[in-house]
């Protein structure tokens, strides 16, 4: 077995434990509460791991049986990162009621544009290549992460913009979701770009990459679930020197009014 | 290939984006030592004054066109300052307030949460109000815009005072 083949599979089945154990400490924590979505996804990833798992290790399963789970949860996995790009920003604005509306609305203006932008891409690029349904495979996978990693750049810049502050449970969601979703970007852009017919020192490589993200992004996850809540820090102001005269003019301004 | 590089190029830099972002996490706590040192001061009676429709009427009828067009654009550039200003004290005392929402106090912690409430509120109408204001620069003898800033501004100094924060207030540099 080559090596990079060797480094794929033992990263697949550290990357399914992790999933299980991320799942085993999310539970835990009680997090089904809070994240529904999440620990519904790091549940299903798990599954769904353990399941192809043991697909690809039987001889009597088909190639295009495990084509079939594999592309079941593809789908299912987006639809569920989707979701959770969706409860990470309804959390976030849940604790700024002055935010819900705005911020909702322009939310859904965002997906709209990036839906919009994913067509234009998918309708100026180079058509594809041996294989048509892997060609719609790879473009699906492309899309999908354009718009997925497009949400969560607006989720930071639109936190960044307001001033809102994180829990960092929260935030370790976000971040694990957008380091997966940036790399995984641009190991879908290769292969779609690639077109292989049959599994090369590329697809190896970028297969790698892919396992690894997940396996660095369990980690994140486990690591920021595991640690304690930090509340924010409270500024810690020098003695006032002319608060008296702040008080004073201010109650003035206020009994004038 | 030029879209897959392209493609790989937004990501890395993303990627790069959100590993700063996770450090800053780490090292923005220390930023805000003492809000009160990076205050803006904002005089929102000579804000009022400048975005006030009477006052522009008044000047239309004293000043050649020439001149309304030229002292309305100074008059506009200062007020997007205010506005500046006005939304990045905001996000200091978003802060504050942030921390102190945590308060044991309930009195304390409700005053923070109206102040939380009142500091997003005016970073919204900031960011809707800074592109009008521009706007009334390219077109200066049209009317604009709103007091709904001045107005959510000096809530928020009433509420930072109940808070019992150090903030700069209109006459006190």
């Amino acid at each position: 077995m080559p090596f990079l083949e060797l480094l794929w599979r033992t990263l697949w089945f550290l990357g399914v434990g992790l999933h299980g154990l991320l799942t085993f400490v999310a539970i835990r924590r009680g997090c089904q509460r809070v994240f529904p979505v999440f620990v519904c996804y790091t549940s299903w990833v798990t599954v769904e791991g353990v399941v192809l798992l043991y697909m690809d290790y039987t001889p009597s399963v088909s190639g295009n049986q495990y084509f079939v789970a594999y592309i079941l949860g593809l789908v299912i996995c987006s639809a569920a990162r989707f979701a959770i790009v969706y409860e990470i920003f309804k959390h976030l604005l849940n604790r700024y009621p002055a935010l819900s509306k705005s911020g909702t609305g322009l939310f859904r203006l965002v997906t709209v544009a990036l839906l919009v932008l994913v067509i234009l891409l998918a309708k100026f690029s180079p058509p594809g290549g041996h294989d048509p349904l892997m060609s719609t495979v790879f473009a699906l996978e492309t899309t999908i992460d354009i718009v997925q990693v497009g949400l969560l750049l607006f989720v930071f810049v639109f936190s960044g913009v307001f001033g809102l502050s994180w829990r960092s449970h929260v935030f370790g969601i976000a971040l694990g979701l957008g380091i997966f979703g940036t790399v995984s970007l641009s190991t879908s852009a290769i292969r779609a770009q690639l077109q292989p017919i049959a599994p090369n020192q590329m697809t190896n490589i970028t297969s790698v990459i892919d396992q690894g993200t997940y396996v660095i992004c369990a980690l994140i996850w486990l690591a920021y679930l595991l640690a304690t809540e930090r509340p924010p820090q409270t500024p810690k102001p020098r003695p006032p020197k002319h608060d008296l005269g702040a008080w004073n003019q201010e109650l003035q301004r206020f009994l004038h009014r | 290939m030029t879209i897959a590089i392209t493609l790989v190029v937004l990501s890395f830099i993303c990627l790069i984006f959100l590993i700063r972002l996770a450090a800053g996490q780490y090292v923005s706590p220390t930023a805000c030592d003492d809000p009160a040192e990076r205050i803006h001061f904002v005089d929102t009676e000579s804000f009022r004054n400048l975005i006030d429709p009477a006052e522009a009427d008044y000047l239309r009828t004293q000043l050649s066109p020439h001149e309304f067009r030229t002292i309305q654009r100074e008059r506009l550039r200062a007020a997007i300052e205010y506005v500046r200003c006005a939304a990045k004290n905001a996000a200091l005392l978003l802060k504050v307030a942030e921390a102190a929402r945590h308060s044991s106090e309930p009195a304390t912690a409700a005053a923070a949460e109206k102040l939380v409430d009142n500091a997003i509120r005016l970073r919204l109408y900031a960011f809707q109000m800074i592109p009008r204001l521009y706007l009334a620069i390219l077109f200066p003898t049209r009317g604009f815009a709103t007091m709904r800033v001045a107005d959510r501004y000096e809530q928020m100094t009433r509420q930072v005072v109940l808070l019992g924060v150090k903030f700069p207030v209109s006459g006190n540099p």
